[in-house]
């Protein structure tokens, strides 16, 4: 290639590599709700055509957490017995008469992450060989935070629920999990709660 | 493989030390996914660019090799996954990363400093990245996949040694669960060497 046509080619190679490059990830910066995911787990093997009465206790549970968060406890209890009832579903009168035993708990966590480019990833490699600890992060990068929240609603069958054995023992035949970021004001949090619970039940067309 | 290579390593290094013709070409490719591609994005994408270098063992016929990356991305708004067992509802951010290494044979028809249009074909490795966003989660694999190309395209001389570029090409990567099927219409500039 003639000098010019080289000085052309490298100039042409270095241009389109940026302009691809620049624009090739989109971006995540999405709306929290966005975040949010609904799964449900169940026994194949269960028949829950059968299930007519539930008894939902009435207490969310939050582990062995010091000072949990209750804020949205009643909410959870609220549309769960609401969930359960439109499918025809009746509270009985005491947990001994019920087809299944309904118990909700809450898990939060607050997450730490740090983001940066894959230019101080390879940098970091590359200084790595020294034999002194290299940070990265000195050089840039994004340190952030959030709060994500769980809110597991689980379903035994009571027959199956001895009574001289806490319920903890107990293998769960459906099991339904909202899962998101809750760095949110109040009433988004309960709206996505509302709307987590209904999916819950919505995709489970087995119930 | 390693006699192919060395053998090919031979043809292109003896082309170019006795006639010093070679072709290289700078693209912007564009994307289509094809076959089962789709079944996890079915977007076109404008994201993607490949180099290639060839020598000219004749007026005609040239080997070489090109490296390509492309990226499909979609965002699918807020859809169920069914399992046995359990079934999942968010939305979902997919994104697949594809990076061609191959070599390459073409066959070029018509005269130095003309309108050339060219047939080839590519044989190599792809390296196939997925990750599948969904919610704070993500599930991500990756795999080489024996990867073959066919091609056509056309080079038309702008200036001196330069050319405008625009070709087609079909990309098929095997994979051990889904292939990688993908046409593209890449545009760019091809610099020929002086004496072609």
């Amino acid at each position: 290639m003639e000098k010019q046509s080289l000085k052309f080619f490298f100039l042409f190679v270095f241009s389109l590599v940026v302009c691809s490059f620049s624009g090739c990830y989109p971006n995540n910066d999405e709306p929290i709700e966005e975040y949010d995911i609904v799964a449900t787990f169940y026994d194949q093997n269960h028949d829950f055509s059968k299930i007519s009465t539930f008894w939902l206790i009435d207490t969310v549970g939050h582990g062995n957490v010091k000072n949990p968060k209750k804020n949205h406890d009643q909410t959870i209890i609220t549309e769960v017995r609401r969930s359960l009832e439109s499918l025809t579903w009746t509270s009985a009168e005491s947990d001994t008469e019920a087809d299944i035993i309904v118990f909700c708990s809450v898990i939060n966590t607050d997450v730490y992450t740090y983001w940066y480019d894959y230019w101080y990833d390879w940098w970091w490699y590359w200084y790595g060989y020294y034999p002194y600890p290299y940070y990265p992060w000195s050089y840039g990068g994004i340190t952030y935070s959030y709060s994500e929240g769980t809110v597991i609603i689980q379903m035994m069958d009571r027959k199956e629920v001895p009574q001289d054995t806490p319920p903890n023992t107990v293998v769960a035949r459906w099991a339904g999990i909202l899962n998101g970021v809750t760095n949110d004001a109040p009433a988004n949090i309960e709206r996505r709660i509302k709307t987590g619970v209904e999916q819950c039940f919505k995709q489970s067309t087995y119930l | 493989m390693k006699k192919v290579i060395i053998i090919l390593g031979l043809l292109v290094a003896t082309s170019y030390l006795s006639a010093q013709t070679s072709v290289w070409k700078v693209n912007w490719d564009m994307n289509a996914p094809l076959g089962q591609t789709t079944d996890f994005i079915g977007k076109f994408s404008m994201r993607g660019v490949s180099v290639e270098g060839s020598w000219f063992l004749n007026d005609n016929i040239a080997l070489g090799g090109i490296f390509a990356w492309g990226l499909f991305y979609e965002k699918t708004g807020m859809i169920t996954e069914h399992a046995p067992g359990y079934d999942i509802t968010g939305h979902q951010w997919r994104y697949h990363n594809f990076t061609p290494l191959l070599f390459t044979g073409e066959y070029y028809f018509g005269t130095a400093g003309n309108i050339r249009p060219y047939a080839g074909l590519g044989a190599g490795v792809s390296f196939n990245e997925t990750a599948k966003y969904i919610g704070l989660h993500e599930l991500y694999s990756k795999e080489w996949m024996f990867t073959l190309a066919p091609e056509a395209g056309v080079m038309i001389p702008i200036a001196n040694n330069v050319n405008a570029h625009v070709k087609a090409k079909y990309l098929h990567g095997f994979g051990k669960d889904a292939d990688l099927q993908t046409f593209a219409i890449s545009v760019g500039l091809a610099f020929t060497s002086y004496k072609y």
